[in-house]
């Protein structure tokens, strides 16, 4: 008793800590599109699931894929969505509805990046229900990390007093508790509930073409990629779900740049995918007899040099990939 | 698993908490268990390499300690070539690449963690067997706790036998004092980790790795270097000084306010202290009590007359020394240089004590003189400046190009890591400049003779708790978040 008395203090200041935090985390962290995202897959099925990054987000329409097969689909891919991220989205879609196939995103550029803080990640954590899969991505992913990292994810993000009453006024409201998809509607572009990111065709990025390689120095980021990339792949296989893997187009002046670095990467998926029975499309390094081998992509059909597609080119896009899938 | 790391935090909790809810005479177990499982987290196959170390030691002790010469020197040369092999080989192949006709691939091994550091201990600890200054322990387990007793694996303090061994040993009863001070310090190592040293990191990255076109910023470069250096390296050290604290365990300070020395011989007295110690007593003693040493002492008294005569053969065991430390920093040239230089300005300031008395005498300068104590700390900070040039740069090129390039051009840029983003910079320059003022508030404190430690452990239990909770809130505000890990724990 004596002792307890003693480290009450403590006890009382982990307490304060934890409501001070847990304050800090309301006021500063943004509603984002993955709440919506992942409220989706864990209360909803679908018959094909998209996972992946960016690219992904930004060139597969659902409602045109659907229009094409006739199977429901959800765009669950999204930016700073790493292998390992998609991994355990993935685990977390199965725990109520098994999608009958997934469509797996691969933007070899992310496999390359050596990932630090990753808020995107603390924040998919932060909205996946508690479950065994929730557990398993902390201890896996988050468990060693930086402390503020794990405990403080607010302090990823702007701590300016226009940004926090913003989202007080956004998390106090309907759109909040009903994940609504209005506030990330723009004119550069627009998240829909069918997780599909439209970039608007007269949007313009940053339009310089990014170099990308595999080196010495990010040879651990590429084997921890590959190494959840293989996982998704090993368990789509061992639970009979049939994965289609697609590398989405860049603009050519990226794939000219780049041609070693994703020739590599394209035997690099080649070898993986054929080992696990998945179909892979390669829109950047085509296959001999592949029917969209020889087609060019300009430019002007993505809203930046990395590759991010415009909404018009997204649709065309998203059509043939319908096609072929 | 760094000291910044969340699971890091879970295991000091684990550790505390179960420390005092075990058994006594089991605590050496659970103490042995939990830094197994820290190494473990580092890599598997490293904990071969530690258990290599520790075996060789531990039974080269027990024959060492009936006098066997030959059970010293086996596993000293087992332990140190393996540290040679991993460590070493990049250098030396590159030395055998300057042989003509020779093109031989360059090798790195993944370095296992603290392996120069363990090495070192279990080294000492087989010496001060062999020399009848501790008893060989008789218990493995025992043994290979104090080699791999996780607070100081990663970077130190470098534990001696006599004083951590019977510490580790006794079962320290539960004490909330201890608690308190060991929180106190672990709060202010991660302070001067994630608060000054990170955002420190983020100039010198940017002004070392780009000092091409950075021409003149080096003497910004360096002594932003020399404040993460010494935040990152002291602050870890407080780190595990607090955990160990926490459980009972005192272990030896590595840092005495080293900026505040005098002389470089005082810095090396305040920097790293259980290296320096270790040098000491395992290196220059037995250097400077040899044979050939001995002879070196009598040829330089006869030659060089009395008073050079007696500093010359100390010069040379300093040179050899500091070489020593120059190569255990690091395989590459620049690290021997930097020892090196530092041995070379001890053994240099060794052969001109009487010059500098006799100069001092007849300006009526004594070393209490106030401006001259301040111009000494100044000098030797600007001495102990240049040598970080040495150690923070990829080559000794870069070294002295930077160093010849620091007069060349404005000398200081807060905006030098993002000139698009002054609010970015100021962000990050403003916690150096304001931990910086925290931190020599406090160092006066101590060279004052104040504890410090003592007179905030003394405050009410609700005031360590707002102040824990106020460091994680500053560090997650104003630390850079992107640095990760220590700089000493690459050694």
């Amino acid at each position: 008793m004596r002792t307890f008395k003693k480290l009450l203090p403590f006890l009382v200041g982990l307490i304060a800590f934890l409501c001070i935090n847990s304050l800090l985390n309301f006021l500063f962290v943004p509603y984002q599109f993955t709440r919506v995202k992942i409220h989706k897959i864990e209360t909803e099925s679908f018959d094909d699931l998209i996972l992946g990054s960016s690219h992904g987000s930004s060139a597969m329409d659902p409602d045109v894929i659907s229009g094409h097969t006739g199977r429901s689909c959800f765009n669950a891919a999204a930016g700073g969505q790493f292998p390992c991220d998609n991994y355990y989205l993935l685990l977390d879609a199965m725990r109520e509805h098994a999608p009958g196939r997934v469509i797996l995103e691969y933007d070899p550029s992310y496999f390359v990046i050596r990932d630090g803080f990753n808020r995107n990640a603390r924040y998919q954590l932060h909205e996946m229900a508690m479950s065994g899969v929730k557990a398993r991505y902390f201890l896996d992913q988050f468990f060693p990390g930086d402390i503020r990292y794990v405990l403080m994810p607010w302090s990823l993000y702007s701590l300016e007093k226009s940004a926090m009453e913003n989202n007080i006024r956004r998390k106090t409201s309907d759109i909040y508790r009903s994940y609504s998809v209005e506030p990330f509607i723009d004119s550069a572009q627009a998240c829909g509930e069918n997780g599909f990111v439209a970039i608007a065709d007269e949007s313009s990025g940053e339009r310089s073409t990014p170099e990308l390689f595999f080196s010495e120095s990010n040879s651990r980021a590429v084997e921890e990629n590959r190494k959840y990339f293989e996982k998704i792949l090993q368990f789509l296989s061992e639970s009979g779900i049939e994965a289609v893997v697609v590398m989405t187009p860049v603009p050519d002046s990226t794939r000219d740049k780049n041609e070693a670095f994703y020739l590599k990467a394209h035997e690099m998926m080649t070898e993986l995918a054929g080992r696990y029975g998945a179909k892979y499309l390669d829109f950047v390094v085509p296959d001999e007899g592949d029917s969209f081998r020889g087609m060019s992509w300009d430019d002007e059909l993505f809203s930046d040099g990395e590759g991010h597609m415009r909404v018009s080119t997204a649709r065309s896009f998203s059509g043939l990939l319908g096609s072929l899938i | 698993m760094s000291f910044t790391s969340f699971s890091f935090f879970v295991l000091i909790a684990v550790c505390c908490a179960g420390y005092y809810l075990i058994p006594a005479r089991h605590r050496h177990i659970f103490l042995l268990a939990l830094s197994v499982v820290y190494y473990i987290a580092g890599g598997p196959v490293f904990l071969l390499y530690l258990l290599f170390a520790a075996l060789t030691t531990y039974f080269g002790a027990r024959v060492a300690a009936k006098g066997k010469k030959a059970a010293v020197a086996v596993p000293l040369l087992l332990d140190f070539g393996v540290l040679a092999v991993l460590k070493y080989t990049p250098l030396a192949v590159s030395l055998l690449n300057h042989l003509p006709g020779a093109d031989f691939p360059i090798v790195r091994f993944a370095l296992p963690l603290g392996i120069s550091f363990y090495t070192f201990q279990s080294a000492g600890y087989l010496l001060d067997v062999y020399w009848g200054r501790c008893e060989a322990e008789l218990s493995f387990p025992r043994y290979l706790l104090f080699v791999a007793f996780f607070p100081q694996l990663m970077q130190g303090p470098i534990g001696r036998y006599g004083s951590l061994a019977p510490q580790l040993r006794e079962a320290h009863a539960f004490d909330i004092a201890n608690i308190r001070r060991g929180l106190w310090r672990i709060g202010w190592g991660l302070f001067k980790k994630m608060v000054i040293a990170d955002n420190a990191a983020l100039y010198v990255n940017r002004i070392f790795d780009d000092y091409a076109s950075l021409k003149s910023l080096g003497i910004e470069g360096v002594l932003m270097y020399s404040v993460q250096l010494y935040m990152d390296f002291s602050g870890g050290i407080d780190v595990a000084l607090g955990i160990a604290e926490m459980i009972g365990i005192h272990l030896d300070e590595n840092f005495r306010q080293p900026y505040f020395a005098q002389t470089l011989t005082d810095f090396w007295h305040r920097w790293h202290i259980t290296l320096g110690n270790g040098m000491k007593d395992y290196l220059f003693y037995p250097i400077s009590l040899s044979g050939w040493m001995s002879r070196l002492r009598k040829w330089s008294r006869r030659k060089l007359g009395k008073e050079i005569g007696r500093a010359f053969p100390i010069g040379v065991a300093n040179l050899i020394i500091f070489f020593v430390v120059g190569i255990w920093h690091g395989a590459e040239w620049h690290f021997i240089v930097y020892g090196l230089y530092n041995g070379l300005i001890i053994a240099v300031s060794g052969l001109l004590t009487g010059t500098f008395r006799r100069w001092k005498k007849s300006l009526g300068i004594t070393d209490r003189t106030r401006w001259f104590q301040a111009f000494r700390m100044l000098r030797t900070f600007v001495i102990v400046n240049i040598s970080w040039f040495l150690d923070r740069s990829g080559s000794v090129r870069q070294a002295f190009q930077m160093f010849r390039n620091s007069f060349r051009g404005p000398i200081f840029s807060i905006h030098v890591i993002d000139p698009s983003s002054p609010s970015y910079c100021m962000s990050h320059f403003l916690p150096i400049l304001a931990g910086c003022a925290v931190v020599l508030a406090v160092s006066i404190m101590k060279e004052r003779g104040t504890d410090v430690l003592k007179k905030v452990s003394s405050l009410p239990s609700w005031v360590l708790a707002a102040a824990l909770i106020g460091i994680l809130i500053i560090s997650a505000v104003f630390g850079n978040k992107d640095v990760g890990g220590f700089i000493y724990a690459n050694f």
